[in-house]
């Protein structure tokens, strides 16, 4: 396993074949139905997009230095529940701070279980998933949050589509240009030479997970910006429909290679699969076994990539 | 003196099932004390029975991370398998024809999932994720409209029977067999020791491996048999969660999440602690949210634990032998 990794990888970037997919996708979809390219339906794909999108960047590091997380949706819901009560009651920044900050925390647990205690990071985040998913029905008993207005700023118009956009500029320049994004491939691509190589693997991976839980707050407020309320189950399957955006984006899931704009290609097809989906008249319930065939064809195309 | 207190702790440390042993013991004794209809031996039995599908995959489950690996997609096959036999019946199959089709189904999910583990070496987390997310998917267009399905009579007739105690206990051992007494089982902790290892010494590490996610395939459609027969109907929820309760119940059990260390038995009391925990919370009026938290706490709890029996064991070894080859050792089949 560790020698095909010797070889020298194709030219071609690994991003073109499904940004030539995307594209060929989008012609089609466009010729077959003229609603698609009607603006309004831009704007709608783009706020149905924002809050997978956004914490498939997280998980797009995460998968990167070799981990997985399991508990984003959970961490969502967690921290939207417990700012929102406060944003309800008019004190929205305040609230904003304890979303961030909720986000934070549960990102800094994963991280603590993985590093700390070297948990194997599925375990680990299976673990606080249910965890985290069942303090946020606890915390609000079941109910729904209701926004009454108040961030309709993040949620209205092309906001989600700019903030998403927004993030995933950040994340590719953090991972292309600065030290912790080199160290983030280093640490995936091999964590004993990393560690040889003076990178501390478990500072990597702990700064991953919080900047995982962060964005997953982020993605909270997104979306209690766009649905004006929020009830815990709302988001529940979100972190696999993550996980599959970044493994069809390119990301490889053995760790070292990806890129967090793979992800955002990965991100576009599945959107506008589901889009096309409404459009064209299909069902909804074959989403759920779209996307785990879709994981399963990524993955294995990868392996025969690397072989 | 000092050295038999050593060889004492040591020893009792080396009991793994220790932790889930004790869980369960002092579970019943706290319900007993502050729930007193806990005790009552009839609604007990009948928790028990209600845990006998995840007494199955946990089985299974036992086996696969003891080989290294782990199998996420229990519980949507299981569900598949439910809704295949649900389906089948509603098209004028016997029940004995669709059991047996329910079962054919898991199998041919684990060969699957055993093929892209051990033929394409995929990650065993990311294709059991797939399936996982897919099986349930497929309830789901299979079913239709149809989203719970009754069955006719039998099932619930024979769940009513001895028929699933005989049946978990002839799969539990199954499962002490193939660990303890045959070559399979000699294969899945090498394998789960050392996968390189193992090869070197000659052992067929895909077949294991590809053994071992169909055990699990089919172990999910027995299960979903015994869950049809509990719930009278075929639904597209049944088995959701119960991946969560069966890795929870082998792993406080003393299945080490590292591979090469297992114990069937200890899986078994991890499930019934996890069964009393249910009845005693739902006694107690405590909400299902806070079993799962505590659940999620219970898992974390026993990966940690385990870490320290090993650095622990690996600390006793250190001093007993000077040579550090004999650190090995370790991973005993015990």
């Amino acid at each position: 396993m560790i020698s095909s990794r010797n070889r020298p990888i194709s030219r071609v970037p690994r991003e073109l074949p499904i940004l030539v997919f995307l594209v060929a996708l989008c012609l089609g979809l466009a010729a077959a139905n003229r609603n698609f390219l009607a603006a309004g339906n831009l704007r709608t794909m783009g706020t149905d997009a924002a809050a997978i999108g956004i914490i498939s960047v997280g998980m797009t590091a995460v998968i990167i230095t070799g981990g997985i997380d399991l508990s984003v949706a959970a961490i969502l819901a967690l921290s939207a529940l417990i700012g929102g009560g406060l944003i309800a009651h008019g004190s929205v920044l305040l609230g904003c701070a304890a979303t961030l900050a909720t986000g934070l925390a549960c990102g800094a647990l994963n991280g603590g279980l993985i590093t700390i205690a070297r948990m194997p990071p599925i375990i680990a985040t299976l673990g606080t998933f249910y965890v985290l998913q069942s303090a946020a029905t606890l915390y609000s008993g079941g109910n729904v949050v209701y926004l009454a207005g108040h961030l309709s700023c993040l949620g209205s118009g092309y906001a989600p589509l700019a903030i998403m956009l927004g993030v995933y500029a950040t994340g590719h320049a953090v991972m292309r240009v600065t030290r912790i994004g080199r160290y983030v491939y280093a640490v995936g691509g091999n964590e004993e030479s990393a560690r040889l190589a003076g990178i501390s693997p478990a500072r990597v991976k702990m700064t991953v997970y919080v900047g995982g839980g962060v964005l997953a707050a982020v993605a909270a407020l997104v979306t209690m910006g766009i649905n004006d309320l929020f009830q815990a189950n709302d988001v529940m399957g979100y972190e696999l429909a993550a996980i599959a955006a970044v493994v069809i984006g390119g990301t490889s899931i053995m760790g070292g290679q990806g890129s967090v704009l793979g992800t955002m290609i990965g991100v576009g097809i599945s959107t506008v699969l589901r889009n096309g989906a409404i459009l064209t008249g299909l069902e909804a319930r074959w989403a759920d076994a779209v996307v785990g065939a879709a994981i399963l064809a990524a993955v294995t195309m990868d392996k025969l990539r690397r072989r | 003196m000092k050295t038999t207190d050593r060889n004492l702790a040591a020893r009792i440390v080396a009991i793994r099932e220790l932790p889930a042993l004790v869980l369960f013991a002092g579970l019943f004794v706290y319900f007993a004390l502050h729930a007193p209809e806990f005790a009552n031996a009839a609604d007990l039995a009948d928790r028990f029975r209600q845990y006998v599908p995840q007494a199955m995959l946990a089985v299974a489950l036992t086996l696969i991370i003891g080989s290294g690996g782990i199998d996420i997609s229990v519980g949507s096959v299981l569900g598949l398998c439910t809704v295949v036999l649900g389906a089948v019946t509603l098209r004028g199959v016997g029940p004995a024809h669709a059991c047996l089709l329910a079962v054919a189904t898991g199998c041919a999910i684990g060969a699957f999932n055993g093929l892209a583990v051990a033929k394409i070496r995929l990650q065993p987390v990311v294709v059991t994720l797939s399936t996982w997310g897919a099986a349930r998917g497929l309830c789901y267009v299979i079913a239709g409209r149809n989203t719970s399905i009754t069955l006719p009579p039998t099932l619930s007739v024979l769940y009513e029977s001895p028929a699933p105690i005989v049946l978990a206990i002839a799969v539990i051992l199954t499962g002490v067999l193939i660990l303890h007494s045959t070559v399979l089982g000699r294969g899945i902790l090498a394998v789960g020791g050392s996968e390189q290892a193992a090869r070197f010494s000659g052992i067929n590490v895909a077949g294991v491996k590809l053994r071992l996610y169909t055990f699990a395939g089919a172990m999910a459609g027995l299960a979903a048999i015994v869950t049809a027969g509990w719930m009278n109907t075929a639904s597209t929820e049944a088995g959701k969660g119960y991946e969560f309760e069966a890795i929870t119940a082998v792993l406080i059990g003393g299945t080490s999440i590292y591979g090469g260390e297992a114990s069937v038995i200890g899986s078994m009391f991890g499930v019934a602690a996890i069964a009393i925990l249910s009845r005693g919370f739902g006694l107690m009026a405590v909400s299902e949210h806070w079993q799962r938290l505590f659940l999620g706490l219970i898992l974390i709890a026993s990966v940690l634990l385990d870490r320290l029996r090993r650095s622990y064991e690996l600390r006793v070894a250190g001093r007993k032998t000077p040579g550090r080859d004999s650190v090995v050792e370790v991973v005993d089949v015990n």
